[in-house]
């Protein structure tokens, strides 16, 4: 029996399945409401253009003001201001007063997507961060802190840790655990396919996820807004967040496979992972800080944004948040865990009785 | 070759915080002969299912050796699986799914043609449901379809778990004659089911457990003969006073419908009876005497447990 042919029959299941399909609908949905909601916030104008009217209305402003009121002790520079002609005060004040009028940049930057600065520099020139230092607070490398970085662990985490639990929490819903068991009794095999087929899928469901993020707000970025800086460095950046995206959301999704295998539940599964997410992190920070370095859902989050993960280190009475790994090492934590992971599901499943 | 050798079965369920519930209680099994069709009855809650599925290997036994097709399971189950199609319980598929694509993904591991699939889904009557979702089926439907999934690999063996159950009048009939038939092509078929008139009609063999074990075995006719305490019914105006005369000479007796008083056994002359009535002043309007019926011998082997006898 050729095991492809079962590793095709698993994914025509998950591709069948309507959670995938929802998922990737509600986020499209989502992405779509926010990509109207965020084109209708910015404007076409960047800020150099609307400065001359900005000019005007400061000189007009000022000039009025000069004509009610006592206009008082003038810096040397406005010496003979009212033997002047009206163009050459109007220059003066503009030059003088007017110039260092903050002008809110309202555009959308496609660069945001990836980081959170407007002037962010995506040149090929861009400076190059500093990493991996083990000194305290500034030593440390955020990462890339733009929309899709951000939410991407949100999406990893929706999808895979959705995706995975109901693909396999359905199978014993249904009992058609055993009608597959039937076909093919070799347990490893099953359990196989059926890890492969969640990480996969559920790194596909959140890429094309991900990229729907990306596809909703780029109208944004070219009619309202600038996609300036959008280089072949920019692309890059892009992908490779999309791809580790993928990576995180398969690593999730066999760790929420395997609670889905020992709960025998859906609900029990996503329950398990979202009261870890949120009891979890809240104990990690308050008693269990040692932790921090070794918690899957943060390293996958710094895997993601390309930033160091940090640990506490007790500086007399307070603690302080140094170096502790690279965004590749929290990567291959995240990976190892999720094995582990597999390594239990696959044990418990190959031993324990279906019925 | 046997086809399914079970001995000394015993299935023990732990749970947690909970004592163990002992469902299978050293079983001992032998379907010797392909081309038969073995019927396997029991009360709800006997082991059948339990036994069932230690013999797929969906299950490990606690003590005992399971052997099917020759392979010792559940470590020959994927030599031994090759060759068999199951059905356990409630078919279990897809909800979401056509039939046709629930088949075509169990028929895609073994790479079943589409073809193959349309013919079995025709041969179970379900052609012109194919491409509905399996949610809209009717429990009869559903069932057919299980029947289908065990017959895509075209096995030596069927194993159904109450393939009836939810089938119209019609539908007993048909599948009663398609179990006849796949054993007549020299296939094996172990069904357990509670419709004992239909099990009668159709197996070659019985066997019935109670309590996780065997209680009784062999071809219907041997079962009903080896349990078979003919009974005697008297008809008579004074049922009361029969029966005391009749408990008095040392006979079971009990009142049945009006006027009638069941003797159970029947003694070997019936003018027994005549003759101890009458002298208590009684006389007899009627006298039969009635066999017993496989369901009748059901309920007293299983202590009239009647989980799966029909109501």
């Amino acid at each position: 029996m050729n095991f492809f042919r079962l590793l095709g029959s698993e994914f025509e299941r998950f591709l069948a399945r309507r959670m995938a399909r929802a998922l990737v609908l509600v986020v499209m949905g989502i992405a779509l409401i926010a990509g109207v909601a965020v084109f209708l916030n910015h404007e076409a104008e960047n800020s150099s253009a609307v400065r001359p009217a900005y000019n005007e209305s400061c000189v007009d402003e000022t000039l009025y003001q000069f004509s009610q009121e006592n206009i008082g002790d003038l810096p040397p520079e406005f010496a003979g201001f009212e033997d002047l002609s009206e163009s050459e005060q109007r220059d003066l004040i503009g030059n003088a007063w007017c110039q260092d009028y903050y002008i809110e940049d309202r555009r959308f930057h496609a660069t945001l997507l990836l980081d959170e600065g407007q002037y962010t520099d995506w040149s090929e020139q861009r400076p190059v961060v500093e990493r991996h230092t083990t000194g305290a607070g500034e030593g440390l490398y955020w990462g890339l802190q733009g929309i899709l970085p951000t939410i991407g662990l949100i999406i990893a985490l929706l999808t895979g840790g959705l995706v995975g639990a109901s693909f396999f929490g359905a199978e014993y819903r249904f009992g058609t655990i055993e009608q597959v068991l039937l076909w093919e009794p070799r347990r490893h095999r099953v359990i196989l396919a059926k890890y492969l087929t969640v990480f996969f899928g559920s790194a596909l469901v959140a890429m094309v996820a991900s990229l729907s993020v990306v596809v909703a707000l780029w109208p944004s970025a070219l009619w309202r807004g600038t996609t300036e800086a959008v280089d072949t460095r920019f692309w890059i950046d892009l992908i490779s967040v999309t791809g580790r995206i993928g990576i995180a959301a398969g690593l999730l999704g066999l760790i929420a496979g395997t609670v889905a295998i020992v709960t025998r539940h859906t609900a029990g599964a996503v329950m398990a992972m979202l009261g870890y997410n949120i009891i979890g992190g809240i104990l990690i920070d308050l008693w269990l800080r040692w932790l921090r370095p070794w918690d899957p859902f943060f390293n996958l989050a710094s895997f993601i944004g390309e930033g160091d993960t940090f640990k506490w280190k007790d500086v007399g009475r307070y603690h302080e948040q140094v170096f502790a790994n690279t965004y590749l090492a929290a990567g291959l934590i995240g990976l190892v865990f999720a094995l582990g992971c597999v390594a239990l599901g696959t044990t418990i499943f190959r031993r324990r009785d279906v019925s | 070759m046997t086809v399914v050798e079970i001995v000394g079965l015993h299935k023990e369920y732990k749970r947690f915080r909970h004592e163990p519930t002992l469902a299978v209680d050293g079983l001992d099994l032998t379907v010797g002969e392909p081309g038969q069709v073995v019927g396997f009855l029991g009360p709800n809650g006997s082991g059948k299912t339990t036994t069932i599925r230690c013999l797929l290997g969906l299950i490990r036994p606690t003590a005992g050796t399971v052997r099917l097709l020759g392979h010792d399971m559940p470590h020959g189950a994927a030599a031994a699986l090759d060759r068999v199609g199951a059905l356990v319980e409630n078919p279990k598929f897809f909800e979401e799914f056509t039939g046709q694509r629930n088949l075509r993904l169990l028929g895609r591991i073994r790479g079943i043609k589409t073809q193959a699939i349309e013919d079995i889904l025709a041969q179970v009557g379900l052609a012109d449901a194919a491409d509905m979702k399996v949610r809209k089926y009717s429990l009869g439907m559903k069932q057919r379809l299980g029947v289908a999934a065990t017959l895509l690999k075209d096995p030596e063996l069927l194993v159904l778990d109450e393939p009836a159950n939810g089938l119209d009048p019609a539908g007993i009939v048909e599948m009663r004659r398609m179990l006849r038939d796949l054993a007549d092509g020299g296939k094996t078929v172990f069904v357990s089911s509670h419709q004992l008139g239909e099990i009668e009609q159709v197996c070659d063999d019985l066997v019935i457990i109670d309590h996780g074990k065997v209680v009784a075995s062999g071809s219907v006719g041997q079962i009903v003969d080896a349990s078979a305490m003919e009974t005697s019914v008297i008809t008579i105006d004074d049922p009361t006073a029969a029966i005391e005369a009749l408990v008095a000479a040392g006979y079971e007796a009990q009142a049945k419908a009006k006027n009638q008083v069941v003797v159970e056994p029947a003694p070997e002359n019936p003018a027994d009876l005549t003759k101890i009535l009458a002298d208590a002043g009684l006389y007899l309007r009627g006298l039969r005497s009635e066999g017993r019926s496989l369901e009748e011998v059901f309920l007293s082997l299983t202590e009239g447990r009647s989980g799966d006898v029909p109501s």
